[in-house]
């Protein structure tokens, strides 16, 4: 008997049940694919690093090393397994063309290497090392998509500056691999693999000074924090940023663990509206069955089994959703995975995914049928008589009626009445504002996201001031020279608005286990182009500095804490001389004096440049360096072209490195940024879909309660047009509140959103950029979608309204 | 008196899946300005269909309606609502209130929305007639508030708002004791006396012998058409009823 009134149950609100199931499919369906890819991507990014013998420590060296001395330091480290000095030779774009497309506006910094012996293996489709032969280039998968790159195609690489030179290279793409340091564009470095002849013939052509990516293994990975220390102790090869196990590891995982967590916030929103859905309809369906309800609680029949005929339909709509969702997203496994499979070779874990989806989604319907259960608790203070009454009351609130209708005649009678209704019965239209409020953020948010990353100011959020263009003289023999006579040429350019200059020096501090540490700082005036602090600010006397998020999080220091660094000392602590890049043996040594000096910390920032180990102070008199980098930042005049610029600058400049900053970052956040746009327009579509189910669902619901009040009005003399007016307004309003309020809270609820998902990329303290389109174009599209819904689902049920009317009044 | 309500072979079938019942077959009524007439007959007789055909509010397969001027039959769904608003009044076994709104606003509801009527001039007819009918002080109540022969009297105040033509009513006392069925009809009289045209369903030979004319249907068909003069006292007026019901076997 059970399950026929079940079946009965179910057969009265088909449509009704339908919603609700795949409400909870969406949700499942989003949380699965979450799942999935979360699991696909973490247990790919641990096996491909150790196919590719990834190192744990890594440290770029520009100019020439001293093999012997490195191998004689290794040999006495415990923790070193193996290590390697990996040749890197820098090209410059101008010199390289993949098939017939120049790189001039590529901001990857490319070069040539060899397949390393040891580690660092860069591996092929079958996943094991390329091995190119003569006159063969592998390129990197980044390279093969973005520039349809295939076997056969070419790589010409040209002697000096001029792509139009006669003296070229051409080698022809083999294939393609995959680079366990370098495979995202967050990396702003790409290698191409060739054999060592070419190598060496390349080196030849180009001319430029050697690189190396000096690499180790250690006996533990989590190790590498203090294997940094011991090395920069050592006094050993450092003219260049650093890297760990964990930051390769961060950077391989970024874009798919982003796409995850932003698959799980939609379907925790999904999941709340489908809650919302299920109290909803259920305190309809318990008060449409009160006369029931009320002959078995009279018959004698406990709460419990009563309840039980609802947990049942319940279970059986919810589960049906739940499983279709779980199947949709184990069927997209593939689509979902596919950029983890190309970027990583192999999808590690695959089963784990598989169970920690089911997992998930039994969570989701486990928490769904909780939820009915609670709902279903008011069952137990329903008495039998109020049942039998049907005093609605009992199961729903009503608030106490106010007069309203006097005096007012005439159009204005519908608007009272339909708030009227909406005081009486606040349940259904407080369901469809929540409703509107949470697709209204769903729809908002995840733009907010991609015009963030987008927008000129989120540069300052990543370590780069809000300058043009960024002219780097590092490992320069005379740069405080050259960036000197770069800065009169550029300041009586009418194009620069404005210039600043900064000397970059490698001084020391200790670590909190006592260990010197190399800090990288920059000297200048920070004022100029200011960056966004995630905490403090930027100094302003010479005793203060700032630093980057990985250096306070090595010396142990926050804001307000202070740090001696010193100047003039080489790494294992003793002054006197400090080897410089490029010199051998005793030329070129050069006598400095330790000198400390006590800083405040006044702020602390993100950065993604040089490693991210960064420090800003002013100039002082720890400034001594005898060959300091240097920096020079320049903003254009309005219309200036930031990329003709650079072009030029690079030409003009000698052994500078010119970057244009909009386009720098736009490509190294160029993924990250599809991905936000990819996913805001699936929440989108997903959010107007929801609006436009839920006030159909909404409407319809209320249709089928207030069959008989609707009767008896339509008796009274209350045409069509009269209802359909007044569930427009029961619909509109709640809903134009709910996007109201979504458009407000849009800014809080963004941030902090917006902050846990760019904390993937060390950013933090955001303020999402207001998308003025998207939030007209989506307040408009939701409210658009209700109307819609709300206006075909009166018109699918005016149809039978005027012939049922006696049978809806008599029942 | 000239006829406020007049159907001519007024036939009415109901399709159920394969099977067609004929619940009116070719019913002539005439109703005239200032009747009150109650309409009887066993369970199934049509004589509630009968009365929603007349008053617009179901549609019939052939035959014709025209009440207070207007052919019912060539006129839209919304076209005979907006009617029944202007013209006419209902009173239903189930008083059929709406629980959002007070007793004041439930008796103002129908007239509200015509808005022929300037509201001050409506608002002080709903508080003349909530206090012919004893409900004065119970205007802002709540209808939970209220008992059941309350809330009839209510119906009735709503109905009578705007002054219809005719009053339409299908068994009103059919949910109430013994009282408030007595109230009820000896309200329904003195609203007759006051010049309104009445059409009542009952089976409640109480209220038909309140009447001035008793119409009987038995399968469709109006069987008797039975007149009650205003000579006759209330007594001779009820055996009059009952030996008409005992004849027809109704």
């Amino acid at each position: 008997m059970k399950r026929q009134m079940i079946r009965n149950s179910l057969s009265k609100n088909r449509l009704v049940s339908a919603f609700m199931a795949g409400f909870l499919a969406l949700a499942s369906a989003l949380f699965g694919a979450a799942l999935v890819l979360a699991l696909g991507v973490a247990g790919s990014v641990e096996g491909f690093m150790e196919r590719a013998h990834t190192p744990h420590f890594m440290q770029m060296h520009q100019g020439e090393l001293d093999y012997e001395r490195l191998n004689g330091w290794a040999a006495e480290q415990p923790a070193v397994v193996a290590w390697e000095a990996i040749p890197y030779l820098n090209v410059e774009n101008s010199q390289l063309r993949f098939g017939a497309s120049t790189l001039e506006a590529e901001i990857q910094q490319n070069g040539f290497v060899t397949q390393p012996q040891h580690m660092d293996f860069l591996l092929g489709e079958d996943g094991e090392p390329v091995t190119p032969r003569p006159g063969e280039v592998y390129v990197p998968y980044f390279y093969e998509a973005k520039y349809r790159l295939g076997v056969g195609d070419t790589v010409t690489v040209f002697a000096g500056a001029d792509a139009g030179s006669d003296s070229q290279t051409v080698l022809t793409v083999a294939g393609a691999f995959r680079d366990s340091q370098m495979n995202s564009t967050l990396a702003s470095s790409k290698r191409l693999v060739v054999h060592a002849d070419d190598y060496q013939a390349l080196a030849a052509q180009v001319n430029t000074a050697p690189e190396h990516l000096i690499s180790f293994r250690l006996q533990e990975p989590s190790a590498a924090a203090g294997f940094e220390a011991d090395y920069f102790a050592a006094s050993l090869e450092n003219d260049g940023p650093s890297l760990t196990w964990s930051m390769f590891r961060l950077i391989n995982s970024l874009n798919d663990g982003l796409t995850a967590l932003l698959f799980v916030l939609m379907s925790v929103v999904v999941l709340l509206i489908t809650f919302l859905c299920i109290r909803y309809t259920l305190l309809a369906t318990l008060e449409e069955d009160l006369g029931e309800i009320g002959v078995m609680k009279a018959l004698g029949v406990n709460d419990r089994h009563i309840s039980s005929i609802y947990l049942g339909k319940y279970r059986l709509l919810l589960g049906a959703g739940a499983a279709f969702g779980l199947l949709t997203a184990l069927l997209a496994r593939p689509a979902i995975l596919a950029n983890v499979q190309r970027s990583m070779g192999e999808v590690g874990a695959p089963l784990l995914g598989v169970l920690a989806a089911l997992a998930g989604v039994a969570l989701l319907f486990g928490a769904a049928m909780l939820f009915v259960r609670r709902v279903l608790r008011r069952l137990r203070t329903l008495t039998p008589l109020q049942a039998l009454r049907q005093e609605g009351a009992a199961v729903t609130s009503r608030a106490r009626p106010r007069p309203m209708l006097a005096p007012t005649t005439g159009v204005r009678v519908n608007a009272k009445l339909a708030w009227a209704n909406m005081r009486g019965a606040p349940a259904a239209h407080l369901t469809i504002l929540a409703v509107a409020l949470l697709t209204t953020l769903a729809l908002l948010v995840p733009f907010r996201f991609g015009s963030t990353a987008r927008s000129a100011e989120f540069v300052t959020y990543m370590g780069i001031g809000q300058y043009d263009l960024r002219i780097d003289l590092i490992g320069h023999p005379d740069a405080l020279g050259a960036s000197a006579a770069i800065s009169t040429a550029l300041s009586n350019d009418p194009r620069v608005e404005r210039l600043e200059l900064y000397v970059q020096e490698v001084e020391t501090a200790l670590d909190p286990e006592g260990r010197t540490a190399p800090i990288r700082v920059d000297y200048g005036d920070h004022s100029a182009f200011p960056l966004r602090y995630a905490a403090g600010r930027a100094p302003e006397t010479p005793t203060e500095i700032s630093l980057s998020e990985q250096n306070a999080e090595r010396f142990g220091v926050a804001v307000g804490a202070t740090l001696e660094v010193v100047s003039g000392q080489n790494g294992n602590g003793t002054g006197g001389h400090v080897r410089v890049a490029g010199a051998a043996d005793t030329a070129g040594l050069t006598n400095r004096t330790p000198r400390a000096t006590t800083f405040t910390v006044t702020g602390i920032y993100q950065d993604v440049t040089n490693g991210g180990k960064t420090a800003k102070a002013l100039p002082g008199p720890t400034m001594d360096a005898a060959q300091p980098g240097a920096m020079i930042a320049v903003s254009l005049a309005p219309g200036a072209d930031a990329s003709a610029m650079a072009a030029a600058v690079t030409s003009a400049a000698a052994g500078a490195q010119v970057i244009d900053t909009g386009t720098f970052v736009q490509q190294m956040l160029g993924d990250l940024i599809r991905v936000m746009d990819g996913v805001a327009w699936v929440f989108a579509g997903v959010a107007v879909l929801l609006a436009w189910l839920m006030a159909g669902l909404g409407v319809r619901l209320i249709l089928v309660r207030e069959r008989k009040p609707n009767a008896v009005m339509q008796a009274l003399g209350f045409t069509r047009a009269d209802l359909r007016q007044q569930y427009l307004l029961r619909v509109l309003i709640p809903l134009g509140i709910g996007v109201a309020v979504g458009l407000v809270l849009a800014t809080p609820v963004g941030n902090l959103m917006g902050n846990l998902v760019f904390a993937t990329v060390g950013v933090s303290g955001l303020s999402l950029a207001f998308a003025p389109i998207s939030t007209l174009l989506g307040s408009a599209l939701v409210i658009t979608a209700a109307a819609v819904a709300t206006l075909t689902t009166l018109a699918s049920t005016a149809a039978d309204s005027q012939r049922r009317l006696v049978a809806r009044l008599q029942a | 008196m000239s006829a406020i309500l007049k159907a001519t072979n007024v036939t009415k079938r109901f399709r159920h899946g394969g099977t067609e019942t004929t619940v009116l077959n070719g019913v002539s009524v005439q109703v005239s300005e200032g009747e009150f007439v109650a309409v009887m007959g066993p369970s199934g007789s049509g004589k509630s269909t009968l009365l929603y055909c007349l008053s617009g509010m179901d549609t019939f397969d052939s035959g014709e309606v025209n009440l207070a001027g207007h052919d019912l039959g060539v006129l839209t769904g919304d076209e005979r609502a907006t009617l029944r608003g202007r013209t006419m009044g209902f009173v239903f076994q189930d008083p059929n209130l709406i629980e959002a709104l007070t007793v004041l606003d439930n008796v103002l509801l129908a007239a509200s929305l015509q808005g022929e009527v300037a509201p001050e001039q409506l608002l002080a007819r709903a508080h003349t007639l909530l206090h012919l009918t004893g409900l004065e002080g119970l205007a802002q109540r709540s209808v939970h508030q209220i008992s059941g022969g309350q809330r009839q009297r209510v119906s009735l105040c709503r109905a009578l708002l705007h002054e219809p033509a005719m009053l339409f009513g299908d068994e009103p006392t059919g949910a109430l004791n013994a009282r408030s069925s007595a109230e009820i009809v000896a309200l329904l009289e003195k609203i007759n006396a006051g010049g309104t045209t009445m059409l009542i369903v009952t089976h409640d030979p109480r209220v038909a012998a309140r009447a001035s004319r008793v119409l009987f249907l038995s399968d469709g068909q109006v069987v008797s058409d039975q007149r009650l003069g205003k000579e006759l006292t209330p007594e001779q007026r009820e055996r009059t009823v009952a030996d008409a019901m005992m004849q027809l076997e109704i």
